[in-house]
């Protein structure tokens, strides 16, 4: 089974999708902020999903998305954004950067996890 | 909602607008610890609970005309109850105060109000309080063993307008999208 590579700034928050997602039966792996998880997008061919907070520190979630839509390995990579922004403008600009999804915070388990079986299963 | 449809007014000649905003804020504290099983209960800041260890998570917002500073401050209690799992009061403050400006720019932004936010900061200490450049006083909310108390110092221009509502301007909190 691919992994999922939970990108929060949060450690509440990546403990709290990492426990949905890995008791679900998925692999989970955790960066804390937009630059940590590009590297890990670059250097963990596994990785099959990202679930990408907005607001981080050093690089945030959309500039992290941009960068690594920009790499065509990543173009079928599914990414959902998960955050507390609602705005229809951010919401546009992450479809055009190539996101699958967004979710508002606080989540609902039962929403997440769908969002992660059907994208997984397209991309697969 | 029963808000008036234009208020072009600036805050500072318009009360309207200030109980709009503060509204705002009100109904984005209320609903966000209620979204994590706290229920909150306005009191006056007078009978609010005495408590001398507050966690405080602070953020900023910024947009065309208008700017707030949050202050979020809370004791252990309401920040353990509200906690999804069990966690630091460090990173869970910054969490819900993330979560809480997220809210009230969520709000402006239905509201035709361009908006942007910053990180939070988090600050743990004893006798906490703001000194804003305004005079405002805290919401203050009692909850069962603790206490939450919200500042928000709004600052606007004259061109700030609030416009029409829009329906579907922004994602509710809880919805999920997929393209």
């Amino acid at each position: 089974m691919k992994r999922v590579l939970v990108v929060d700034d949060s450690p509440t928050v990546r403990q709290q999708v990492g426990t949905v997602l890995r008791d679900a039966g998925f692999d989970v792996v955790e960066a804390s902020d937009g630059a940590e998880g590009t590297s890990k997008v670059a250097a963990d061919p596994d990785i099959g999903m990202v679930i990408l907070d907005v607001n981080m520190p050093r690089v945030n979630g959309l500039e992290m998305l941009e960068t690594i839509k920009q790499d065509s390995r990543n173009a079928a990579l599914p990414v959902v954004m998960l955050t507390s922004e609602g705005q229809l403008s951010l919401i546009e600009r992450a479809k055009r950067a190539g996101a699958k999804g967004w979710i508002v915070k606080p989540f609902k388990a039962e929403l997440l996890l769908a969002a992660v079986r059907k994208l997984m299963a397209t991309s697969a | 909602m029963d808000f008036p449809a234009k208020v072009s007014r600036t805050m500072s000649d318009s009360q309207e607008t200030r109980a709009i905003l503060e509204r705002f804020v009100d109904e984005a504290c209320l609903s966000l610890f209620g979204a994590y099983g706290v229920d909150l209960k306005r009191v006056a800041v007078d009978h609010a609970p005495r408590h001398d260890v507050l966690y405080c998570g602070i953020v900023g917002l910024t947009g065309q005309n208008i700017r707030a500073t949050c202050i979020l401050a809370a004791t252990e209690e309401p920040i353990s109850q509200s906690s999804p799992i069990p966690s630091s009061a460090r990173d869970w403050v910054a969490e819900l105060s993330n979560q809480l400006i997220g809210r009230i720019k969520n709000k402006l932004v239905a509201y035709g109000a361009e908006a942007y936010v910053s990180m939070p900061v988090v600050l743990r200490g004893e006798h906490l309080a703001p000194i804003p450049q305004q005079r405002i006083r805290p919401f203050a909310y009692g909850t069962a063993g603790g206490g939450v108390f919200l500042w928000v110092e709004f600052e606007t221009s004259p061109d700030f307008v609030l416009g029409m509502p829009t329906d579907g301007a922004v994602m509710s909190e809880g919805e999920a999208l997929l393209f």
